[in-house]
């Protein structure tokens, strides 16, 4: 798959129900290029497009019409996650990640810091 | 303090400093408080099991969690797990503890309390709320386990008020000793299997203590629905006036306090987030 | 009054006097404080009615008595039934008419948010499938509920602070229905009775409890607290602690109230 860049995450549907769900909650924010710098990089790392990550964790379930969050994948996510800020070195960029995903839905849960 | 303010400021803490342990004294007091509480028919159903957060491995720490509750048992340093034990139920059968209290001037033969009333009616009433037809098991069965006993609903009726009466007394125990508290639902399986409780305890959600992380203001006293939803005068339907005399009242006592959200409060949040290292 | 006197000065009372009304801003003070109390996902399960004897026919009140209220009934002024509503989770799933966690309140105010995991889309599709719709389609179930219970406990305290007496007891669920006309998802509690203490405020004394070592465990269940008497000498000075029934005059105190309430003598 080819690399995904900044415009592709800025533009995918999880990223813009993300970015609104943080404004409606703390406040219109100056600038996202942070974010999305960083969700791209962990895009990148991951090998997948934000709207992919999400579809992995909460899928439509037997019924079809709810969505149904998939235990395991959260698990890989967050394990993920923790890799992806051993290497960046930054729990601030590590919770970006993980902001990504709670304001889609997905409950992620980093140890406190020490 | 005093009870209305205790009142006032307890709300569910959900940000505790998880660096900071909490002294035993302090534990034991609302330990002490539970002691007290009334009892549901005079059966004693509750128990009560203490856990220091510290003292668990990293494994029954990861085992407990749930999806809806994580970070605050990360970071309350202790657990207090409430339970009520169905078998306290036999003894209260048989009149026991009407006894006791006959014999020590609490019931008296002026309410028709006699030995005999103390078996035959009294104790007879509860057995009838022990054999109940209407069963359910205790728990459901995991994996080929189906050994788990099948008990009336009357009985866990009782079980539960008991149980819900020593967490009140608990939590407003723990902010009358300076502490945040907050009941929070955990996984019960991995719970029975660390603390290895019997499988005639019925089970709730344990309270989570600790040194407040977040102000004790935590956003300011949380929502209810209209008081006139909850309470009735005479009959179901009939709200029970609410005089605002009262409201101004105890609003002048500490019990009832300035609404969530504070203006601040959603800074205060993201400041939390920053301090133990959390997503916002 | 400070809150650990409150708790100790908790009686099972038996003793009001009839003729002494309890004035209707404490009776509102019981229920602002049950109001409070914590409540899972917000709901509220708890409810209640206050009755006053002297409202009530004597048929009424006879329909309202189990063998552990009957006395209390007839010399209690004010009477308050708590329920546990079982339908209220589903109210609060459908209707989302109230601050409740199903409604998105606890997000909205900064009680529940992404530092804990939760947002709005994460209340919708994590934990309304799985944890608040689970098992509605059985419809009420009873069983009981401990917040029900969390609510009644604020509300006794309450009662005790104000300079009431208290009891709770076991009241007729069928005749509750007739004369209080209580929805069918409404589980009984217990009922409250309330009023003026005809005795003196210690009563019979504190009242017994199994050993704390029986109640009380450290880290396992099978380990158990281990009392510091240091600890209970404080609370001793701070009246959580109380002289412990019976006291010496008991029985002359019983005697002499039964009397003055026209109460069945004490046989010895
Ligand atoms: C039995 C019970 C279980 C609860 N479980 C949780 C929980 O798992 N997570 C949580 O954040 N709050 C939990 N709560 C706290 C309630 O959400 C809280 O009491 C309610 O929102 C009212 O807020 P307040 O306690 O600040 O007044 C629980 C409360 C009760 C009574």
């Amino acid at each position: 798959m080819a690399e995904i860049d900044s415009a592709d995450v800025r533009n995918a549907e999880s990223t813009r129900r993300w970015l609104s769900s943080r404004q409606d909650l703390w406040g219109a924010s100056a600038n996202n290029d942070t974010l999305i710098e960083t969700l791209t990089r962990f895009c990148q790392f991951a090998g997948k497009s934000p709207d992919e990550m999400v579809d992995d964790c909460l899928r439509p379930g037997k019924a079809g019409e709810t969505l149904t969050l998939r235990t395991r994948a959260r698990r890989q996510y967050m394990d993920l996650i923790e890799l992806f800020e051993g290497a960046v070195r930054s729990r601030p960029q590590g919770n970006i990640a993980r902001s990504f995903l709670i304001h889609n839905g997905i409950a992620m849960n980093p140890g406190i810091l020490p | 303090m005093e009870f209305k303010s205790v009142v006032g400021w307890r709300r569910s803490i959900r940000f505790f400093d998880p660096w900071r342990e909490v002294e035993r004294e302090k534990i034991q007091t609302i330990l002490e408080a539970i002691y007290r509480a009334p009892r549901v028919l005079e059966i004693d159903f509750v128990r009560v099991v203490v856990v220091l957060r510290d003292e668990l491995s990293a494994d029954e720490m990861q085992t407990l969690k749930t999806p809806t509750t994580t970070a605050q048992l990360d970071m309350a340093p202790v657990y207090i797990f409430f339970f009520a034990d169905l078998e306290a139920i036999e003894p209260a059968c048989r009149g026991d503890n009407f006894r006791q209290l006959i014999n020590m001037g609490v019931l008296n033969p002026s309410h028709g309390w006699t030995e005999e009333f103390a078996v035959g009616t009294a104790g007879q009433y509860i057995r009838t709320i022990l054999d109940d037809e209407d069963r359910v098991p205790l728990r459901l069965p995991v994996g080929g386990d189906s050994a788990t006993q099948i008990v009336s609903r009357e009985a866990l009726r009782l079980a539960r008020t008991a149980i819900g009466i020593a967490q009140e007394y608990a939590l407003l125990a723990a902010v009358d000793e300076g502490l945040g508290a907050q009941l929070s639902g955990v996984n019960v399986g991995a719970a029975r299997g660390i603390l290895g409780f019997p499988d005639t305890w019925v089970p709730s959600s344990p309270m989570l203590l600790g040194y407040h992380g977040e102000t004790i203001e935590a956003g300011g006293q949380r929502p209810r629905e209209p008081f006139e939803e909850d309470f009735f005068e005479l009959r179901y339907g009939h709200p029970f006036y609410r005089e605002p005399a009262v409201v101004d009242r105890l609003k002048a006592a500490e019990m009832i306090q300035d609404p969530a959200p504070f203006s601040w409060r959603m800074d205060e949040v993201r400041g939390l987030a920053r301090k133990f290292g959390l997503p916002d | 009054m400070e809150f650990k006197q409150t708790v100790g000065r908790h009686r099972s009372s038996q003793y009001f006097l009839p003729w002494r009304p309890v004035e209707r801003k404490k009776v509102q003070v019981i229920l602002e404080a049950g109001r409070l109390a914590s409540r899972a996902v917000n709901t509220a399960f708890s409810k209640a009615i206050v009755a006053y004897r002297d409202s009530l026919t004597a048929a009424e009140r006879e329909k309202l008595k189990t063998p552990f209220s009957a006395t209390l009934i007839d010399t209690a002024p004010v009477y308050i039934f708590w329920f546990y509503d079982m339908d209220a989770r589903r109210v609060a799933v459908e209707e989302r008419k109230w601050p409740t966690v199903a409604s998105g309140a606890l997000v909205d105010i900064g009680a529940l948010g992404p530092p804990h995991g939760w947002s709005h889309r994460y209340v919708q599709h994590v934990v309304l499938p799985e944890v608040l719709m689970p098992g509605l389609d059985a419809g009420p179930q009873r069983g009981g509920n401990a917040d029900a219970a969390l609510a009644m406990a604020q509300g006794l305290l309450a009662a005790i602070d104000e300079g009431l007496a208290v009891n709770l007891a076991p009241f007729d669920e069928a005749g509750a229905k007739e004369v209080l006309r209580t929805p069918d998802t409404w589980e009984p509690v217990t009922a409250m009775f309330v009023g003026y203490p005809a005795d003196s405020w210690e009563a019979a004394g504190q009242e017994p409890r199994p050993p704390f070592e029986s109640m009380f465990f450290d880290q396992r269940a099978s380990q158990p607290f281990e009392r510091d008497q240091r600890v209970t000498q404080r609370l001793k000075d701070s009246g959580l602690i109380q002289r412990p029934a019976p006291v010496p005059w008991r029985a002359k105190e019983v005697r002499a109230v039964s009397r003055m309430l026209n109460l069945a003598e004490d046989e010895e």
